[in-house]
Parts: C-alpha cells; structure tokens; sequence
C-alpha cells in the first residue's frame, strides 16, 4: 500500500461511520465521471484524484466552456474526451464532479440531479439557503446522491475536535474563535471569484463556507448571529468578522484574504479548552482547566499534504457512484453554514477602514 | 465621462488609484491586472477589473477599449518596465487615448547627494531599476513627441496601508524587537511621500492640460531623516524605545546575512517546486525555511545602509507650482493610519 494509498484509507474508516443520506441515482461499477469546470481546482485535485483510477480517468469527460482549457486537462490527465457544454453528456454519465464558479453551482448541481446524476459539488453548494433547500428535496425525490466537498471534515483534527465536543471531555463549551487569513493567492484563472462578477460574495463564502461548516458540525447546530461585519464597498468583501452565540457558548469567526492571521482555532469549555492550527491536520492541544498541564495530541494518519484527504473526497464519491459508500458529506450537512452564510450577508454592515475613507481628504483638497 | 484604465491595479499604489477614483466618480474606473490572484482588494469594490498583462499587446489592447485616460502603474523586471510601457503607450495612441499618467521614479537620480529637480538630468547608474525607469520616460518623451498627451510623475519614498516594503516590512523588525540598523546609518533624508499624496498627483495630472508633456516629482511636504521615520514608526506601534545599535555588529551582521541572503535566492530560482513540496510536506523543514526567512528579512543588507545613510532632497516645488500640488498628509499622519492597517491586517 503506497503512503498516498494509506492516507485515503485512513480517512475513509472515519468516513464510513459518519452520517450521511443513501444516494439512490445512477449506480456502475465503472462509473462514467464528467468534471464540469476546468478551473484552477480541478487541474490542481479533481483530475489527479481521479486519475489514480485509471478506469475511471480513462472514461471521464473534462467539460469546460473554454474547449481548448477543457481539451489540455483532458490530454493532460488521460481523461476520454473534452465538450463544452455539460448538457451535452448529461445522459452518458453516471456521476459528476461541479467545479464551475460558485454562482453557477445551483443551476448545474440542479439540473444534474433532477436527471439523476450523482454529484459532488465544490463548495459552496449554493449560494443561498434556499437554493440549498431546494436542491436537497430534489436530490432526495430523484435518488440521486448530492455530495459537497468540505473536505476539512476529514481532518483528524476535525474529527477528534467534534468528538472532544460531543463527548463532554471539554464540558460546556463557553468561547470559540476561529480565524483564517492570508493572502489570497489561489491561481484563479477567471474572475469569477472578484468582484461584480462574484456576486459581491467574497471571503465569507468562499473560506467561511468551510469554517462555518466546521463551526456548525462542532456545534451541533447553527448558532445566532450577535453581529456581522466586512469591507465590502458594493464588491467581494475579503475581510469579515462573524460574532455569534449557541447555547452557552459565545463565538468570534475572522475571515481575510488580505490579512495574515494565526489560523488557529480554539474551544474554551468548563473542563478543557482544545487548540488547533488550520493547516495542522493531525495535531490539537488540549488544556484542561485550572491545570498548567497541556498536552498535544497526535492524531494518527499517514496524510502528508490536504490533496491526500482532498482526494479522499474524490474516492467516497467514487464508491457512492458504484453504490459501496453514501456521501461522507451530504448536501444535508452543509447546510447550516448556508443559512448561516446568507444571514451574515443580509445583516453586513462596512467595518471600520479609516485608510480607506482617508480618500475624503483628497477630495476636499483637489 | 473619461473612463480611466489603471495598470498595475493589484498593486500597492495602482490600488488605492483606483479606491479613490471610483470613490470620487463612480463607474469611472477600469482596473488592469495581470493576475487574477491580485484582485482580492479591488474586488471590494463595484469597478470593472480586466485582465492587462502589459507584456501581450493582445491583452492591452482589449484593455484600452472605449479608455479615455491611462495611469500606468504596472512595473516588473526591467524588460517589463520598458517593453510593457511601449507596449501601452502603443496602445493608447493607437486606440486615442487622450491622457496618459505614468509612473516612474527618483531612482532615475541615481543614489547621489544633494537636491534634485526636474531639471536635474538623470542618471541611474549601475541600478537595473532607475535603469528601465529612466528608459521609460525616454519612450514617453518620443510618444510625446508623436502627440500622445503624457505625464512622468516620479515618486519618493510611496509608504501606507499595503505597502510591504516601506511599511509592512519595517514595522515587522521593529516588532521583532531585534533592530539592527545604528543612528548613525539613518541620518540620510528619508523622503516620504503618503500614498494618497502620491494619488493625489496622479489626480492632478489626469486633470491639468499644463501636466501635458511634463515631469514631475512627488514628494510629501517634510524631510525627516530615516531615523526620525523609524523612531517615530516604533513609537505609533507602541513598542519600547529604540536601542543604539551596535555599529560593529549591524555591519558584520550584514556582512554574514549576504551569502545566506544569495544562497536561499538562488535555491528558491533553481528549485522553487521542490522546496514548497518539503515546505509541506515536513515540519521541521518549514520551522527551519521560516527562520531562516525572518533571520533574512530581519537583516540590513549593504544597500539599505547606503540608502538610509543618504542626504538627498527631491524637490516637488513643480508640482506644486504648476499643478497646485499640496501634501495632505504628514509624517505622524500617514504612520497613525498605516498603524491602524498594521493591526487591522494582524502584520504587528
């Protein structure tokens, strides 16, 4: 078993016992796979995990609007062939990989569900809680299986984190903070991400959809909003800051893609309080109350980089599609964060940039 | 209304050009960049952002269409620097552009003594970027010559929110609390200029027919010495007092940083995909890279103490003769609000 082999496996035991809704779509052990969207994500983990099966990269279709894009990942990874238009191969497949922008990811996801084909969507799944509603009922009345990767559910951190909760062996959980920041530097190669053409959706739907969903799963559930706040001008916001409340604990979440911040997490309880390093997969600490006793927690798997658990996403999907697994992480589950994303958004208020507004004193001068 | 395209728009001070302009005249703005990954601070903003990689003609092209006026921000290696400024000048002229603002640099002085005017001649010396620089105001004058309406303007010391070399950077040492540079190497005239100062020349120009065909240099209004700008830099972050430095010690420190500093340059040109595979991959590998990254960035080099050692003027007297320029910002201005964004952004 190669390194790569044991870290798929590692995750997946871990998969298996999780709780996730029976896809019931198209099923075949040699399962047809389109990667609609040739973007960035999908030549740098979608494509590479794929082609570890060889039976299946060799019968997958690469689908891009850009043929040429679509054409050089095709080649690229030994996929079958390349088309522009995901409608046109919508009835040779039995499942697919939704990697277009994320304003696109309903109306794709959608269509593909309600002709059966499994998906696995990128994240978000969808703009909105409601579109996220109804693309789960549709999902559900068709059969087919809606899988979303927050492949940060399959961190051991994250796994141990939501068992430490859930167990009690924090006691009641009082205080949460969360930040992610650094600046942006995924090699986007549209401008999707930006902007007017965005949405005015930016780092909050973009990294929050996986911290938030990790802040709803650890804590059971989509806490209340005490207030939200960002630097959208009528644009992306690429600063934000999320406070919150659930049950007795008080939570603070930050977001950049401008800042460098620690990208830690912490969860304060009555009996422990558990640390963590966002890109730390296997570590934690963990503090027990009133003792000056801290011990770190190494949590046992043979990942080396995230594209080994990224891949780990492609894999379950991969085992749903032959009917051996159901999504470790289900349309269902994500969507709190969604609701959650959506009232940030509808309660934003500008936060406070004095260098910016400093721009009024050059227009009471000029 | 005049739609304006601003190269370079990722960057420190084609940014905040194109915060202000669209502050001041909605929908008046076109933000050029060359990667998509720059986009994160402008993108905040309801403006059109395209791509404009100033070495394609094909993109600059398609850029300029329906522009009325450029800011050319954008700047690179020296090959950049001059075949992307042809390349846009080119294309303004060829797509009617009727102002052009261009962004040089009193780098074209050289690294000499004294006071500097626009009536200085330039004279980069050995440096490659005063170099391509002094080369690009020599295209401007020939496409000035052909009609195109162009402005040089050349900037000092650009600082504020956003820039890593004059303001993250410095803030950083000085919070590392490790500071090696003696009073004496920072007597030389640090030449500060706010970087809404900086916009709001640029503005200015884009404005005033007299700015047509002129150079211009951009300075603010004081003259501290570097000494007083990193005392006072320290003081606004709120950290103890600086030590006298040892001036042995900063020079052999220097001297040792020198075949590191060249090594890991080197190592990262010739195998940059193979380190960031062991910089993931091993966390001792990345515990040693990250020291020894700070020990690097946390080190004078030869240059600096020249440079800060430097008594040099740039005079904007022009500007503010011809074009009615009048810094609005002071020193103890620009580093409250530089603060404010070094905490906001968690660099200190």
């Amino acid at each position: 078993m190669s390194r790569s082999d044991a870290a798929r496996a590692t995750v997946y035991t871990h998969r298996m016992s999780a709780q996730s809704t029976t896809g019931r779509g198209r099923t075949a052990e040699k399962p047809v796979v389109a990667v609609i969207g040739c973007g960035a994500i999908t030549e740098a983990l979608h494509l590479p995990a794929l082609s570890r099966h060889p039976d299946v990269i060799s019968r997958a279709i690469c689908v891009d609007p850009n043929l040429d894009r679509a054409q050089a990942m095709a080649t690229k990874f030994g996929a079958s062939r390349a088309v522009e238009r995901y409608e046109d191969v919508i009835g040779d497949i039995d499942g697919a990989i939704v990697a277009v922008p994320p304003s696109l990811h309903y109306g794709v996801t959608l269509s593909l569900v309600n002709r059966q084909v499994n998906v696995l969507c990128e994240k978000p799944l969808t703009e909105t809680g409601e579109q996220a509603r109804d693309v789960i009922a549709r999902a559900a009345q068709t059969g087919a299986a809606l899988c979303v990767n927050n492949y940060r559910r399959l961190y051991p951190s994250s796994i141990k984190t939501k068992e430490l909760i859930e167990t009690g062996a924090l006691g009641t959980v009082r205080q949460f903070e969360f930040s992610w920041g650094e600046k942006f530097d995924w090699p986007a190669a549209s401008g999707s991400y930006f902007g007017l053409a965005a949405g005015g959706r930016g780092v909050l739907a973009d990294k929050g959809s996986h911290l938030l969903d990790l802040a709803c799963w650890w804590l059971g559930g989509k806490p209340d909003i005490t207030s939200y706040e960002d630097d959208s001008m009528g644009g992306t916001e690429a600063a934000a800051t999320l406070k919150f409340r659930i049950k007795e604990c008080e939570g603070v979440l930050r977001l950049s893609w401008l800042s460098r911040y620690e990208n830690t997490f912490e969860i304060e309880g009555d009996r422990a309080t558990v640390t963590g390093h966002l890109f730390d997969w296997n570590t934690l600490g963990l503090q027990m109350s009133g003792s000056a006793d801290r011990r770190t927690l190494r949590l046992p798997t043979a990942a080396k980089i995230p594209e080994d658990l990224g891949s780990s996403m492609i894999d379950n999907f991969l085992d749903v599609l032959r009917g051996h697994a159901v999504p470790v992480v289900a349309g269902a589950d994500v969507l709190p964060s969604i609701e959650l994303i959506d009232e940030c958004y509808a309660r934003r208020r500008r936060m406070s940039l004095p260098w910016y507004d400093s721009w009024r004193r050059i227009a009471a001068q000029s | 209304m005049t739609r304006i395209l601003v190269t370079g728009a990722g960057g420190f001070i084609g940014g905040r050009i194109v915060e202000v302009l669209h502050e001041l005249n909605p929908g008046s703005v076109r933000a050029g960049i060359k990667r998509w990954s720059s986009a994160a601070r402008i993108g905040r903003l309801p403006v059109e952002i395209v791509r404009c990689d100033v070495n394609s003609t094909s993109s600059v092209r398609s850029a300029m269409t329906g522009i009325g006026a450029v800011v050319h921000c954008a700047h690179g290696d020296s090959a950049t620097n001059i075949e992307g400024t042809r390349i846009v000048l080119d294309e303004a002229q060829r797509a009617g552009v009727q102002r052009v603002v261009h962004l040089s640099t009193v780098a074209v002085f050289g690294r000499t003594e004294g006071k500097f005017t626009e009536a200085s001649p330039p004279d980069p010396g050995t440096d490659p970027y005063g170099r391509s620089k002094a080369e690009t105001e020599q295209l401007c004058a020939e496409y000035g010559r052909r009609g195109l309406a162009i402005t040089v303007l050349r900037p000092t010391i650009v600082y504020g929110p956003y820039s890593d070399l004059w303001t993250v950077e410095f803030a950083q040492r000085l919070s590392a609390g490790t500071w090696f540079l003696p009073d004496r190497y920072t007597q030389g005239i640090c030449n500060l200029v706010y970087v809404d100062d900086m916009v709001k020349a640029v503005l200015l120009a884009l404005e005033n027919d007299k700015a047509i065909g002129e150079t211009f240099i951009v300075n603010g209004g004081e003259r501290p010495t570097w000494s007083q700008y990193f005392h006072a830099l320290n003081d606004a972050l709120g950290l103890p007092p600086l030590l006298p430095a040892s001036t042995l010690r900063s020079r052999l420190r220097a001297g040792l940083m020198l075949p590191v500093r060249k090594t890991a340059k080197l190592i990262l040109k010739r195998f940059q995909p193979l380190v960031m595979r062991v910089y993931q991959r091993s966390k001792l590998a990345k515990k040693l890279m990250r020291t020894a990254e700070n020990a690097i960035k946390n080190s004078p080099t030869g240059a600096e103490f020249e440079l800060y050692s430097l008594r040099v003027s740039y005079e904007e007297q022009k500007a503010r003769d011809l074009l009615g320029y009048r810094p609005s910002f002071s020193m103890r201005d620009g580093i409250e609000l530089s603060v404010a964004w070094l905490r906001d952004h968690r660099y200190v």
